[in-house]
C-alpha cells in the first residue's frame, strides 16, 4: 500500500516535467534544426569526405587515411602554412592582449570622455575582418603606400611592406593587433572588479605602482586573460580573410602569407581537391583542440579565482 | 486549453519561420519564384564573365539588346576581374549553384568540362538553335573535349608585347620588328631603364605567367605540359628564369616587390601605372590598355620575340575566351539561344567589337573589319601578322593546371626574391610537376 503511494509520486512528478520539456523543445526547435542541417550535418560530412578523394563534381571516392599520409609526408606547402600560421598566432596574440591590457588600463584612470576613447579603439575590431579594411591596408602598406611616404618624412625608405616575403606576414600581424578593441573592453570589465580596498590597502602598506600591477591587477585579472587569450587563439588559427585579400589570394608572396586556411581555401576550391581541404580542416580542429586543452591544463597553475575556489 | 494555444502558435511560428529560411536563400540560387518554368513565364538567366570595366559595358549593352530582341529572357549579369574569377567559379559549381552563362577559359575547360560541369552544345547546334557554320573549324575543335563540344569561341587573339610607343618616339629607340628576337628584347629593356632611371623599368617581369612561358617552351619544341608529365626540359626552365633573372638584376625589369604588388588587371600592371615601357599582354586586351594610358600615351603590340635558332614559332592564335553553358542550368535552350545570338548576331558583333578578339565567325569579321576604329584595326592587322607568323596551338593545359599554375608562380618568386637557389627550385617544380600531372594516367 505505502509502496504504491510512494511509487507513483515520483512518476507524475516526472510526466510534469516531461511537459515542461515539450514546450522548450518547440521553442528551441528552430535553433536545433539549424544546428543539425547547417553545423553537425555538414561537419560529419566533411569528416566522412575527408577519407575520400573529392573533385567537387565526381563523386567521391574512398581512399582511406592518404589525404592525412600525404599532408604530414609529402606536402611541403601544408608544413608551410602550419609554419605561417604559428608565427601569426605566436606573434599576434600576445602582442594583441598586452596592447588590449595596456590601453584598458589606461583607460581605467578614469579620464573625461572614456565613453568615445572606448569606442575608437573599439572599432577596428569591428570593421577590421572586412575586406574593405583589408584592401586598404594593403594600399597603405605598399610600395608608395601612406605608410612609406610617413617613412619618407623622415628619411627613411621603406621596403613594400605588403609584397616582400620578409614583411609581409608581419604587415597581417599588424592588422590583427590593430584589432584590440573587442580584448580591451573585456579587460576594462575586468579591472573594473577588481575591488579598490587592495590597492589603497597595498599603498598604506608602501607599494609602488609596479609591485601593485604584477601582485594585485594581474592575479585579479588572470580569469579574463584566461578568457581572452583562449578566444584570440582560436580566431587567429582560423584566419582567412585578410590573409587572402592583402595577397590577391595567393599567399605570397613566396608563400609566406599562406595561412592554413588559406591554404585549404585553394586545395578545396582552386585545386578540386576537396577531400584533401576536409582533411585539413580536421587537423585544424585537432590542432586548436590542442592548444585549447593545453592552455585549460595550464590555468591550474595560474588562473586565480576570486572565490578561490577550483576553475 | 492555454497551454494548447501557445503550443500551437510555437508551431505556426517555427514553420514560418523555417518557410522564410529557405525563400530567403532561394534567392541566391537560379530557382527563386520569378523564373519558374513554362513558355511564355518569363526566364532568368546568371551570366558570369570576368574582364576590364569597357568589357562590362559593352557586354551589358550587347545582354540588353538581347532581352529587347526576347522580352521573356532577363540575364543577371554577374562579373569581375580575372583575379579570383576561377576560385569563385569553382565554389559555386562545388555549391551546384553556378551562373547559367560561364564566360571560360582555354585553360580551365578540360578541368571544368571533364569534371561534368559544363554544358554540352552539340544537341542546340543540331536542333540548329546554335549556329556554328561559319566558324573556323580549329576553333570548334579547341572549344571541344573529348569529341563533344563544351565552348564557342567569343575571339580570337595571340600574345603580344604591348609597348609604350611614345616613350620610345621620345627616347629615339626604334619599335620591335616581327623578327626581333630574345636578345633585341633585353637590350631594349635596358636601353629604356639606362635613359629613364630612377624607379622607371624597360619592362614588367612576367617570368610567373606560366603562359609566357609555354611560348618559350614551343620554340624549344617542347609542349610545357603534357597530359600526364612536364613537358618541358630543365633547360629551358633555367633559360628563362637566368633571362629574368639577369634582367631585373640590371634594373632593366620590374624589382620583385613591384612585381609581386602587380596583379593580372591591366590597372594594376606597371605600364598603366607608368613604371615601364612594355609588358606582355593579349592582343585583346589592347584597348583597355590603351584607355587606362595616362597622357593618351599610344600603345602598339609587336608579336612574342623570336628564340634564336627557335624550333618553331612560339606564337600562337588563341581562343581567347570560351562561352559556355552550365552544365546543371535549368534552361539550357535559352542559354544556347544566347550563345548564339553573342557570336552570331551582327548588331551584337557591332558593340562588342573586337573587344573579346576577333570574332570567330568569318562573315562577321568582314564585316566588322572596315566598320571598325582604329585601335580595333591595329588588332585586327596584329590577329592576321600573327596568322601568317605562328604554329598551331597547344593542347589545352590538363587536369592540374591550378596547381601547377600556382607552383610556377611561386617558383619565380623564390628566384627573384633569392629564397631558394635557382637550380633547387626549378628541381624541385620539376617534382612537384609531374607528381601532380601522374594522377592523370
Amino acid at each position: 500500500m505505502a509502496n504504491t503511494a510512494t511509487a507513483s509520486v515520483p512518476a507524475k512528478r516526472i510526466r510534469r516535467r516531461y511537459k515542461h520539456n515539450k514546450a522548450a523543445l518547440l521553442f528551441l526547435a528552430p535553433w536545433l534544426i539549424g544546428l543539425f542541417c547547417l553545423t553537425l550535418g555538414p561537419m560529419i560530412a566533411s569528416l566522412y569526405i575527408s577519407f575520400t578523394d573529392y573533385s567537387i563534381l565526381n563523386s567521391p571516392s574512398w581512399v582511406g587515411l592518404e589525404n592525412y599520409k600525404t599532408m604530414f609526408t609529402e606536402d611541403k606547402l601544408f608544413l608551410q602554412s602550419l609554419k605561417v600560421t604559428f608565427i601569426y598566432v605566436l606573434l599576434s596574440v600576445p602582442l594583441k592582449l598586452s596592447f588590449a591590457l595596456a590601453v584598458a588600463m589606461l583607460l581605467n584612470k578614469g579620464l573625461k570622455g572614456l565613453g568615445i576613447y572606448r569606442t575608437i579603439y573599439y572599432i577596428p575590431s569591428l570593421l577590421g575582418g572586412s575586406v574593405a579594411i583589408a584592401i586598404l591596408w594593403r594600399r597603405m602598406f605598399g610600395g608608395d603606400g601612406l605608410f612609406n611616404q610617413v617613412l619618407l618624412k623622415f628619411g627613411i625608405v621603406g621596403p613594400d611592406w605588403v609584397s616582400n616575403p620578409k614583411y609581409a606576414l608581419y604587415s597581417l600581424v599588424l592588422l590583427a593587433v590593430w584589432q584590440f578593441g573587442s580584448s580591451m573592453i573585456i579587460f576594462l570589465a575586468g579591472l573594473k572588479q577588481i575591488p579598490q580596498e587592495y590597492y589603497e590597502a597595498s599603498a598604506v602598506d608602501g607599494a609602488g605602482k609596479i609591485r601593485q600591477f604584477f601582485n594585485i591587477t594581474l592575479p585579479m585579472l588572470t580569469p579574463v586573460i584566461f578568457f581572452n587569450l583562449i578566444m584570440q587563439t582560436i580566431t587567429a588559427f582560423q584566419s582567412f580573410t585578410q590573409a587572402f585579400v592583402i595577397s590577391n589570394g595567393t599567399g605570397g608572396p613566396v608563400n609566406s602569407t599562406l595561412v592554413y586556411s588559406l591554404y585549404l581555401y585553394k586545395k578545396g576550391f582552386a585545386f578540386f581537391q576537396m577531400g584533401y581541404a576536409s582533411a585539413m580542416a580536421w587537423v585544424l580542429v585537432l590542432l586548436i583542440g590542442f592548444f585549447t586543452l593545453l592552455v585549460f591544463r595550464s590555468s591550474k597553475a595560474w588562473v586565480h579565482y576570486e572565490d578561490g575556489g577550483k576553475s | 486549453m492555454k497551454k494548447g494555444i501557445v503550443l500551437f502558435l510555437c508551431a505556426a511560428l517555427i514553420f514560418t519561420l523555417s518557410a522564410c529560411g529557405s525563400a530567403g536563400s532561394g534567392g541566391q540560387s537560379g530557382d527563386g519564384g520569378a523564373s519558374g518554368g513554362g513558355e511564355g513565364e518569363t526566364v532568368e538567366l546568371r551570366m558570369t564573365w570576368w574582364g576590364s570595366q569597357i568589357r562590362h559595358e559593352l557586354t551589358m549593352k550587347a545582354l540588353k539588346l538581347f532581352e529587347e530582341k526576347h522580352p521573356n529572357i532577363k540575364i543577371k549579369a554577374e562579373y569581375s576581374g580575372w583575379d579570383g574569377y576561377f576560385d569563385k567559379l569553382s565554389t559555386q559549381v562545388a555549391g551546384s549553384n553556378a551562373p547559367d552563362l560561364i564566360q571560360m577559359d582555354y585553360a580551365f575547360l578540360t578541368d571544368y568540362a571533364k569534371r561534368g560541369a559544363l554544358l554540352e552544345l552539340d544537341p542546340y547546334v543540331e536542333q540548329n538553335i546554335l549556329n556554328i557554320a561559319d566558324h573556323d573549324q580549329s576553333m570548334i575543335e579547341a572549344g571541344s573535349v573529348d569529341g563533344k563540344l563544351y565552348a564557342i569561341t567569343l575571339g580570337l587573339n595571340a600574345p603580344g608585347v604591348i609597348y609604350n610607343a611614345t616613350v620610345f618616339e621620345e627616347l629615339g629607340i626604334e619599335e620591335p620588328k616581327q623578327d626581333w628576337t630574345w636578345e633585341d628584347f633585353q637590350n631594349i629593356a635596358k636601353q629604356i631603364s639606362d635613359a629613364k632611371g630612377n624607379g622607371y623599368y624597360g619592362t614588367a617581369d612576367v617570368s610567373r605567367t606560366a603562359n609566357q612561358f609555354q611560348i618559350m617552351a614551343r620554340q624549344h619544341g617542347e609542349q610545357f605540359l603534357e597530359e600526364t608529365k612536364l613537358g618541358a626540359s630543365k633547360e629551358t626552365l633555367t633559360k628563362w628564369f637566368t633571362m629574368w633573372n639577369d634582367m631585373v638584376k640590371s634594373g632593366a625589369a620590374t624589382p620583385p616587390e613591384v612585381t609581386a604588388a602587380a596583379t593580372e588587371s591591366p590597372e594594376t600592371r606597371p605600364i598603366t601605372l607608368g613604371t615601364a615601357a612594355m609588358d606582355f599582354a593579349w592582343s585583346n586586351q589592347v584597348k583597355t590598355f590603351q584607355s587606362l594610358m595616362k597622357n593618351n600615351d599610344k600603345i602598339k603590340i609587336q608579336v612574342i620575340p623570336h628564340g634564336k635558332d627557335e624550333k618553331k614559332i612560339g606564337e600562337y592564335l588563341k581562343p581567347g575566351q570560351f562561352i559556355s553553358g552550365y552544365a546543371k542550368t535549368k534552361h539550357p535552350k535559352e542559354v544556347a539561344m544566347v550563345i548564339d545570338f553573342l557570336v552570331n548576331d551582327p548588331e551584337a558583333a557591332e558593340i562588342l567589337g573586337a573587344e573579346r578578339g576577333i570574332p570567330v565567325n568569318s562573315k562577321i569579321r568582314k564585316q566588322l573589319k572596315s566598320s571598325m576604329p582604329e585601335e580595333d584595326q591595329m588588332i585586327f592587322e596584329f590577329i592576321d601578322v600573327v596568322a601568317e607568323n605562328s604554329s598551331l596551338i597547344d593542347p589545352p593545359y590538363p587536369q592540374g593546371y591550378s596547381e601547377i599554375e600556382k607552383n610556377f608562380r611561386t617558383l619565380s618568386e623564390e628566384i627573384a626574391f633569392g629564397s631558394k637557389p635557382m637550380d633547387q627550385a626549378i628541381d624541385q617544380f620539376i617534382a612537384e610537376t609531374n607528381k601532380i600531372l601522374g594522377k592523370n594516367k
